[in-house]
């Protein structure tokens, strides 16, 4: 259990040393703090036990989300949408935050992903702008570079919370101390490596040049963090699961996401899991996650996959579950959130990447039961992420191949 | 950017035979000509008006059923289009200044500094684009990419430099009864100071190992341990692993295969190892699971008592240390001693020579921290920091576009060759200015594919042509494929290796890519071929006889594998693999809203008869008709490699435990038609055919290589150089290595 966090405590783990927007956050005029969790699950579900079969508020739960049927009112399941052009089977993993087309193409160049657009609205209101986490980095910056992950809950839950012993701290502010010299001199060579090259590489060099410019800033913000206390929580610190035992694996994960969005240490999660070929350790299953994907329509196959995907339907409800039982001050921390699930393939047997299987819960949106979108013509999934960047206060009417929003 | 004007006269062309289909009502195919009216500019116009121009060229369009343009229009129609396509494209295709991958980034500063690091885990992977690592155009830089730059070299001159006391050298002996003790007789035995083990490991933790003795500094340690087998004749392999055993992400560092025999020998192993590393064995090739492991006559490994010694220094300071700092007393080293110190690394790191203004701007930082009273190494840090993160290391290729630098082509040939930056001897060649000179090019060619270093060329190259990097994407199934292993993959991915390596040595002619009467196997593989009379974990190279299917790189285990999924194959992504990387044939996407074929193993048909009905569509089989034929011919080949007559399947009996046995489903088809008419009946006659595509597959080989040196996709201004690198080989005897040559004294490597 983690106590809820008190204004006192929320201090005391902050240090005095607040700057302003935070503390406006706080204040009771202000509405509360919204947050953001997508989610990536890239071998996805099997398809006939996730979809529910009729639609509307009313629908009958599927065999997959009859564990979240006290939650209903909380989440909308969505079929029928997908990113338009995105192929190219698992390639299309790194595309799912992002949209960009053709994913295993050659000349594929990707574009910057939903959570980074939303960080950059919110992200200088915590000590991290976002959190990047699990096998595959789903995030990519501004020119489509991918932004490293953090595949271990232990380490993640070490960067949030644990404090570095004092020898560590003064090392550490020694190298920020050096960093603005060393980043200065780089600048310097890169304006005059511009001034010799022809046109075309210059674009290299401009994009070189924002990328340690924006380095700067973070150096900036971290020096400004590292005087201030990491928020003590009472969790554990989870242990690192043996390979291949993607559930307890996942459950770490949510656990460690859901105390770094209870202490405000981030707004921004974007966390994908993974599609290894290790043989999870859960009763009746005997082959490889991934190879399981490619049942073929084989029984037995489908029986095993089953067990591993009713295993992420659990970590997932236990997750939004988990966030529903923090109270804020207006609402539960799940009213406060918006999480995204879904995943980059609607029928990983056959590497479709059409007919997605989406789960939308939280924030204070009017859920929809089961919205159905045309099987033969999909929604593109942007039109959600269009909402999902309006709700976080980003004032962009479209994003990748959007064409409308979904909901209001 | 100037377009370049598609000839009015041309549009009588097309009016007369394309128009009819490609315009803007019915633009069969997405193809509106109308559209495409005016200059060729840009990417995706080049592309189309490439297509356009083959496929005419080619005859493919207008199609069959339609009056054909004769020769002379024909000829016309070259005529005009080839200039102003031409010049389009040569408009794209110069080489863009891009950054070092990740790999290249760890090679040059291992090579730079003497040191052996392990880089890679600092930096996110790289995009790729063309099909490799090397391209400029998918190599950008974010912030968190560069702080990561920072972050890895500050460890890298952490590791180099060593300031404090030369820690002692010590010998210690380790063994692992203790930790095995409460299991002997049951999961373990003890034989003559042996710790016997029975079993496979299922997970990366083995009770054998060195844990009690970490390593008690970051060094090189030399682990001295005897070995043997019992109760078997058969050798045993076995692997040794480095690890922290951390709770929390524990890294692993693998340290290779070995072999164990009945007669006892002692394994050597040296090692490059951070502080606190202990070594762990696992054996191979033994079952997971018997009732009493250690009671019976079953077969088993035994290790000994382990003579770890280290860590161990050749000199003192180490050669990373001198390299970079000299012998500078860091109590006493002053700005003369720094400025010598960054001006060679400077010249290192830069690969080319730095003018005095340079190097002051870096010397600045050491004087700021000198005059903040901060130490000579803390001063210096900085500095050396500021010279590895600065885009004249990062950044290849910094010139206008209009002549390649001496210094630019050295890097280009090491970037190419070895993946990491000039020696020293290759930059004296530049610095001299000799190294245009053709014969002084290619002796450094030869030098260099002499050096070992060359045998990361074979392995980026091949793990992105032939697509050996993603060998573990899907494990095979254990039921169907018990027999595969670390060792049959570790074995797979040598024999690709060996093979290149081995046309690359001997100068062997490149249609061996395509069929050869030899292959490079060990026992293992060769087992798995079929292959008698092959022993040892070594590569070799053995002759096949006449009937043998193998030969040639489309047959290797490696290649079947990484094209098939865990368990089962597809004659569609094997034929897509044929066609993009042996034949150099684009194949573009399905159309949108077209679904797959979904496999259905249930044995209820066949994968060639599902897609019998798909290819029967109009839509599908324009393509399919020129993928699906390699991909019947490779159903031979199940998805570990091995030759199949019939597919297999796996019938369950108890669901609940997952037990079953393994029993022969429908025969596969492995006969087809060509598109271009001619029919096989299997692999081997397939392969005859493919032997008269040489010529594509020529093309092919060098494009791919190309676009790997250049770090640029080839288009249709490059076709010339390709032709005449292609045809200058075959003078020469069709030999790999000529090839290689040719290469880089074309032209498309010479110049911008």
């Amino acid at each position: 259990m983690i106590r809820t966090l008190s204004r006192r405590a929320f201090l005391r783990g902050v240090g005095v040393s607040l700057s302003l927007p935070v503390l406006e956050s706080f204040g009771a005029s202000s509405s509360p703090i919204r947050r953001t969790v997508a989610i990536n699950i890239p071998l996805g579900f099997h398809g006939p036990n996730f979809f529910p079969k009729d639609v509307g508020s009313d629908y009958k739960l599927s065999p997959y989300l009859e564990p979240a049927a006290h939650l209903r009112s909380k989440f909308t399941v969505f079929s029928g949408m997908s990113h338009p052009g995105v192929d190219g089977g698992h390639s299309a993993e790194k595309s799912f935050l992002t949209a960009a087309p053709h994913p295993a193409s050659r000349g594929f160049k990707n574009t910057v992903s939903l959570d980074q657009v939303i960080a950059k609205k919110v992200g200088d209101q915590t000590r991290f702008a976002a959190l990047t986490l699990g096998d595959k980095s789903l995030s990519y910056s501004q020119n489509g570079v991918p932004i490293p992950t953090e595949n271990s809950p232990a380490r993640s839950f070490a960067n949030l919370f644990l404090a570095g012993t004092e020898k560590e701290l003064s090392r550490q502010r020694q190298h920020l101390q050096d960093g603005h010299s060393i980043l200065d001199s780089v600048l310097s060579d890169t304006r005059d490596l511009g001034r010799k090259v022809s046109v075309r590489d210059k674009e290299k060099l401009d994009e070189f040049y924002t990328a340690v410019r924006e380095a700067e800033k973070r150096l900036v913000k971290t020096e400004d963090w590292l005087g201030r206390p990491k928020p003590i929580v009472e969790e554990a610190q989870p242990k690192d699961v043996i390979s291949g035992d993607i559930v307890t694996w996942l459950r770490a994960h949510f656990t460690v996401m859901k105390l770094a969005l209870q202490t405000d240490s981030t707004r921004v999660i974007a966390f994908s899991s993974a599609n290894h070929s290790l043989v999870p350790p859960l009763p009746g299953v005997t082959m490889g996650y991934h190879g399981l994907s490619h049942h073929g329509k084989n029984p037995d196959m489908i029986r095993q996959l089953e067990v591993i995907d009713r295993g992420t339907m659990d970590a997932w409800v236990e997750f939004v579950e988990g966030l529903d039982s923090i109270q804020e001050s207006e609402g539960s921390l799940l009213d406060h959130t918006q999480v995204l699930m879904g995943s980059n393939l609607g029928n990983a047997s056959a590497h479709f990447t059409d007919n997605l299987p989406v789960l939308f819960a939280g924030g204070d949106y009017r859920h929809q039961g089961h919205r159905a979108f045309d099987r033969n013509d999909n929604e593109p999934l942007c039109n959600l992420f269009v909402n999902m960047l309006q709700w976080m206060g980003v004032e962009q009417e479209s994003f990748g191949s959007s064409t409308k929003t979904i909901f209001g | 950017m100037h377009a370049s004007q598609v000839p009015e006269e041309l549009w009588g062309f097309f009016d007369a035979h394309c128009v009819e289909c490609h315009d803007d009502v019915v633009s069969k195919g997405g193809l509106d000509l109308l559209s495409l009216e005016g200059g060729i500019e840009g990417i995706d116009e080049v592309s189309r008006w490439t297509q356009i121009y083959d496929r005419v060229m080619g005859g493919e369009m207008p199609p069959e059923d339609k009056p054909r343009p004769d020769e002379v229009e024909l000829e016309s129609f070259q005529e005009l289009l080839h200039p102003p396509l031409y010049e389009a494209d040569s408009e794209l295709r110069e080489v863009v200044q891009r950054r070092l991958n990740r790999h290249e980034f760890e090679n040059s500063l291992n090579d730079l500094l003497g040191i052996e690091m392990d880089l890679l885990s600092y930096l996110p992977e790289d995009q790729t684009a063309g099909g490799f690592d090397t391209n400029g155009q998918a190599l950008s830089v974010s912030a968190e990419l560069f702080e990561s730059y920072i972050e890895a070299c500050r460890e890298v001159l952490s590791v180099a430099i060593f300031s404090e006391d030369r820690p002692v050298t010590e010998a210690v002996t380790v063994d692992s009864r203790e930790e095995v003790k409460p299991y002997l007789g049951n999961q373990y035995a003890l034989v003559d100071d042996k710790v016997f083990l029975f079993l496979r490991n299922k997970t990366s933790y083995s009770k054998i190992s060195t844990r009690k003795h970490r390593t008690p500094v970051r060094g090189k340690y030399r682990f001295r341990f005897p070995v043997s087998t019992i109760h078997t004749e058969d050798s045993i392999v076995f692997s040794v692993t480095a690890s922290d055993f951390a709770r929390t992400g524990a890294t692993y560092l693998p340290l290779g295969f070995y072999e164990a025999t009945s007669e006892q020998k002692t394994v050597t192993i040296e090692a490059n190892l951070p502080e606190g590393f202990a070594i762990q064995f696992f054996a191979h090739g033994l079952p997971f699971y018997l009732k009493e492991p250690a009671s019976g006559e079953n077969p088993g490994v035994g290790f000994g008592p382990v003579e770890i010694e280290g860590p161990i220094y050749e000199q003192w300071p180490p050669r990373s240390h001198e390299r970079l700092l000299g012998s500078v007393d860091l109590k006493q080293g002053g700005r003369e001693d720094a400025k010598r110190i960054v001006g060679r690394l400077m010249k290192g790191a830069w690969r080319r020579t730095v003018s005095s203004e340079e190097l002051e701007g870096k010397l600045a930082i050491f004087d700021a921290g000198m005059s903040e009273g901060k130490s000579f190494l803390e001063s210096l840090e900085p500095a050396l920091l500021s010279v590895l993160c600065s885009p004249n290391f990062l950044f290849l290729e910094s010139n206008d576009g209009t002549e390649l630098s001496p210094f630019e082509l050295a890097s280009r040939l090491s970037y190419f060759l070895w993946s990491s930056l000039p020696d020293e001897q290759l930059q004296q060649a530049a610095a001299s200015g000799e190294l245009f000179r053709n014969e002084v090019l290619r002796a450094q060619v030869e030098r260099m594919l002499g050096d070992p270093k060359h045998e990361r060329f074979v392995e980026n190259f091949t793990g992105q042509w032939l697509k050996l990097r993603e060998i573990n994407e899907t494990a095979p199934d254990r039921r169907l494929y018990p027999d595969y292993d670390e060792v049959l993959q570790e074995s797979m991915l040598r024999e690709s290796r060996a093979f290149f390596s081995e046309l690359l040595k001997g100068d062997l002619d490149i249609r061996n890519f395509i069929d050869s009467d030899f292959v490079m196997v060990n026992g293992r593989l060769a087992e798995h071929y079929g292959i008698e009379g092959v022993k040892g974990l070594k590569m070799r190279r053995v002759p096949l006889l006449n009937e043998n299917v193998r030969g040639g790189v489309l047959t290797q285990a490696s290649i079947l594998k990484v094209t098939a999924n865990g368990t089962n194959t597809s004659p569609v992504v094997r034929g897509i693999w044929v066609l993009e990387n042996m034949l150099g044939k684009h194949v573009p996407p399905p159309p949108p809203n077209i679904s797959g074929i979904e496999p259905d193993i249930r044995n209820a048909t066949t994968i060639r008869e599902q897609l019998a009905l798909h290819s029967n569509e109009e839509s599908c089989a324009g393509c399919h008709k020129h993928i699906d034929p390699p991909g019947f011919a490779l159903e031979s080949f199940d998805p570990v490699g091995a030759f199949r007559e019939n597919y297999l399947q796996f019938k369950v009996s108890n669901p609940e435990k997952g037990w079953g046995s393994v029993v022969k489903a429908k025969p596969v088809e492995c006969n087809g038609k060509l598109s271009s008419g001619e029919e096989f009946d299997s692999i081997v006659e397939f392969k005859e055919l493919m032997l008269s595509s040489e010529s594509e597959f020529a093309r092919c080989l060098v494009e791919r290589l190309a676009t790997y040196a250049l770090g640029r996709e080839l288009g249709f201004s490059d076709r010339a150089a390709v032709e005449e690198i292609v045809a200058k080989t075959k003078e020469q005897g069709n030999g790999f290595r000529t090839l290689i040559q040719e290469l880089i004294a074309s032209p498309l490597f010479t110049q911008p």
